[in-house]
């Protein structure tokens, strides 16, 4: 089996998120043509003790536990947009995807009776579209992770040189 | 007329506390289309069903908890309105919130709950979608909203959300209020004492998780109307609404301090040396977790103007949501304290025992202005009382919730406290309810807005003053080039009129927050109404009509209530005594000629009473 890489994911940056849950609102209405935050794909954790609030939502994991744990094969990549998909007739609702996601993001529809999860809404999210502050990215892992590494190597040498200069 | 409801649920809870009995009734139409829903819903059930003189705290008052049809979608529709009779102002109380509760009522599958009757000991209120039961509440009886909070997502659902009552509520205080999220979380149903009416039925909270969904009538108009909302919210204008996402409400104190109407030491004037000391811009920088950034959101709200407290310094320590302006005015410059901390500490205890931050700070104001006047003896305090003691502020704040010593008055509100010791006129109240945080005699508009809600002093029910000092579209009276004089009476009577009517269909009962429409023009909210609905009301005129009889309708309730013309009045301070400094100097409140034009533009005659014809256009006797 080729090894299919993701590309594009949906990056949460926790201290922009007011909790305000117009993603779940967009989602549900997007996907389910009502607005119904039970069914929304993406979930605002809301722990108001703390403070913290966390839209969760599926990483699209490049070795994904979700899709390793379906015995039906019923999720698979969309190779396009790189967003892993359930192939609804395929899918028997056991829910062993369900346990295997560690970030407990994988969701279910109790009327259909089968898993339910982000789609990237075909390869561009409406969540994002409509998150405000940019709690929400949606963004490219490749170069995600190019642009740390060069973020990090500017950090060391700019202390480096500032060293030097003393 | 159509079965099937879009918007709305099109089911509501009938709960009666005396004899444990729960029902599940399907709205009427037709009601639905004449009042909207939220506080229109509630004065027309109030109304219906109930004898407007009867006492507030009697278990026939009903106590109605009402979403509209707009709440749960942007922008910012969140809003639950608590509607009841009054225990402090003796006529209706509509107390508005945000947060997530009526998102999540509605989730449930309900528009909104009625309330009668009253328990034979504390209960909480369980809907977990069709499943609705009471459930003891004896081990929560005495508890802070926070530490109920905590207690009951972990006795019903994590992801439940609950309106609760502090003590204040329990101990019949008649400033006290609901509270959503507890401390750490709070969005309060202010004003009105609609707490105290919750305790008198031993009812402790509501408690709410809902997993279904609500249907839209037309999807894609709604989707294009919501986009052209929130397009206002992409490029708002500068002075309010962008403040309002950096900084909350907090930044008004420096704003209305510039203007002169910043209301201090008991309102005797309206500049205060310790503003800055108070100011939004001292919170960003010391106590907000977030800085001046967006920080906390009700339900599908772009703005997040709530804010996130951290405070270290001791004997002031703790957390919380907040302080918005009208706490750290009420609690601050109104008492003339101006060490931060600890007005963010009364504010936290307010919100912990469930009581009205603007009541609070304006009863201790009033307490304080006695006691330096020499009408409240130190003996009943037990300490000597003046302004700026801010020892004294978070001492009382806590007695009058307990009602411990002193604390039996000061828990009756400012009225009635001035009263017993013989200076009404000290208590800084319209209808016996205290006046939110801008001196009505530098915003004209906005004081009689005062003088004439139906709840008493306020400024949620008519906020005029987004046009006259803040520069917001709304309504079309302030424009870039067209500014409107703050200190002028021509044409304020008819403002208020059409602020109040505008407010009564659009914000508290369609159900969206009056912060998110500032720059939404009118048919903007019709046309996302519409959508939603799928019913034609017509035109932006019909639904100002549907707002005018809400308003008329609860005008009549405080006529038959008791309450007359008499009681439409501000304190003799702001009719009499000039502004004595600042911005706003030299300026009164023009009562006496405001307000016999407000009456004729009302509609009503000069007593006050709405004409035959009036109520006969509207569709509603009196």
């Amino acid at each position: 089996m080729e090894e299919v890489i993701m590309d594009k994911f949906i990056e949460v940056n926790i201290e922009k998120c007011t909790a305000c849950r117009i993603c779940e609102f967009t989602c549900s209405l997007h996907h389910f043509g009502e607005i119904n935050p039970a069914k929304s794909r993406i979930k605002v954790h809301i722990v108001s003790k703390d403070f913290f609030y966390y839209p969760n939502v599926c990483q699209q994991c490049a070795k994904a536990p979700c899709v390793e744990s379906c015995p039906t094969e019923a999720l698979k990549r969309n190779e396009e947009t790189g967003a892993i998909e359930v192939i609804q007739e395929d899918c028997i609702g056991c829910r062993k995807c369900l346990r295997a996601c560690p970030f407990g993001a994988m969701g279910f529809n109790a009327e259909e009776k089968i898993a339910d999860k982000c789609d990237l809404c075909g390869g561009d999210p409406e969540c994002v579209k409509y998150c405000f502050y940019g709690a929400l990215e949606f963004k490219d892992l490749d170069r995600t992770i190019a642009d740390m590494g060069t973020a990090y190597v500017e950090k060391i040498r700019d202390s480096y040189l500032q060293e030097g200069i003393q | 007329m159509k079965k099937e409801f879009y918007g709305w649920t099109g089911k509501h809870v009938r709960v009666d506390l005396t004899r444990g009995e729960i029902r599940v009734v399907a709205d009427d139409p037709e009601i639905m289309h004449r009042f909207l829903g939220a506080r229109g819903i509630g004065i027309k059930y109030m109304m219906d069903e109930m004898d407007p003189r009867m006492d507030a705290f009697e278990p026939n008052n009903h106590f109605i908890v009402a979403t509209g049809p707009m709440t749960c979608m942007p922008p910012g529709g969140n809003r639950t309105y608590f509607i009841t009779k009054s225990p402090l102002t003796g006529g209706i109380a509509n107390a508005g919130v945000g947060g997530y509760f009526g998102a999540e009522l509605k989730f449930a599958g309900y528009d909104f709950i009625i309330f009668e009757g009253k328990a034979r000991r504390p209960v909480y209120l369980w809907i977990h979608n069709d499943e609705i039961v009471l459930r003891n509440g004896e081990h929560l009886w005495g508890l802070g909203t926070q530490d109920s909070e905590e207690i009951l997502l972990e006795e019903t659902d994590p992801k439940a959300h609950i309106a609760a009552i502090g003590p204040a509520g329990e101990n019949l205080v008649r400033v006290a209020n609901v509270i959503t999220g507890g401390v750490t979380g709070a969005r309060a149903a202010g004003r009105g004492g609609v707490g105290a009416v919750m305790g008198s039925k031993n009812l402790k909270a509501v408690v709410v998780r809902g997993t279904g969904g609500v249907k839209l009538a037309d999807l894609e108009s709604f989707r294009k109307h919501m986009e052209t909302a929130l397009k206002y919210w992409e490029n708002p204008t500068e002075s309010c609404v962008k403040g309002l996402a950096d900084h909350g409400t907090v930044m008004c104190v420096s704003f209305t301090n510039g203007l002169g109407i910043l209301p201090t030491r008991n309102f005797q004037t309206g500049v205060f040396e310790g503003a800055h000391k108070i100011s939004g811009e001292t919170f960003a920088e010391k106590y907000s977790v977030r800085g001046a950034t967006p920080s906390k959101a009700c339900f599908a709200c772009p703005a997040g103007c709530a804010r996130l407290s951290r405070v270290e310094e001791p004997g002031y320590a703790g957390k919380g949501e907040g302080p918005e302006y009208e706490s750290v005015a009420s609690l601050g410059s109104v008492t003339g304290v101006d060490n931060f901390p600890a007005v963010i500490k009364a504010g936290r205890i307010c919100n912990d025992m469930g009581m009205d931050t603007i009541s609070t700070g304006v009863t201790v104001g009033c307490a304080m202005e006695l006691a330096e006047k020499g009408y409240l003896p130190e003996k009943d305090v037990g300490f000597p009382l003046g302004f700026g003691d801010s020892d004294a502020l978070v001492d009382l704040v806590e007695k009058m919730a307990t009602r411990e010593g002193f604390g039996w008055i000061l828990g009756e509100g400012s009225y009635r406290l001035a009263e017993r010791y013989g200076h009404p006129e000290l208590s800084m109240t319209v209808k016996k309810q205290e006046l939110p945080n801008y001196d009505p005699r530098g915003v004209k508009g906005q004081g009689i807005a005062f003088v004439t809600n139906n709840r008493g002093a306020d400024h949620c029910r008519a906020e005029v003053n987004c046009s006259e000092i803040f520069e917001t579209r709304m309504l079309g009276y302030w424009s870039p080039e067209k500014e409107v004089d703050r200190f002028a009476i021509e044409g304020k009577a008819e403002m208020a009129k059409h602020y109040q009517d505008y407010c009564a269909w659009a914000y508290d009962s369609l159900g969206y927050c009056y912060f998110l429409l500032m720059d939404t023009t009118e048919e903007d909210v019709r046309a996302l109404l519409e959508s939603a609905t799928g019913v034609d009301f017509g035109s932006v005129e019909e639904l100002n009509r549907i707002g005018e009889r809400i308003f008329n309708l609860e005008r009549s309730f405080n006529l038959q209530a008791g309450l007359s013309a008499r009681d439409d009045t501000l304190p003799k301070r702001f009719l009499e005594e000039p502004m004595p400094e600042g911005p706003s100097k030299g300026q009164v409140f023009e009562q006496d000629q405001l307000l016999p034009t407000y009456y004729e533009v009302r509609g009503w005659d000069r007593n006050g009473i709405p004409k035959a014809e009036k109520l006969g256009e509207l569709g509603i006797s009196g």
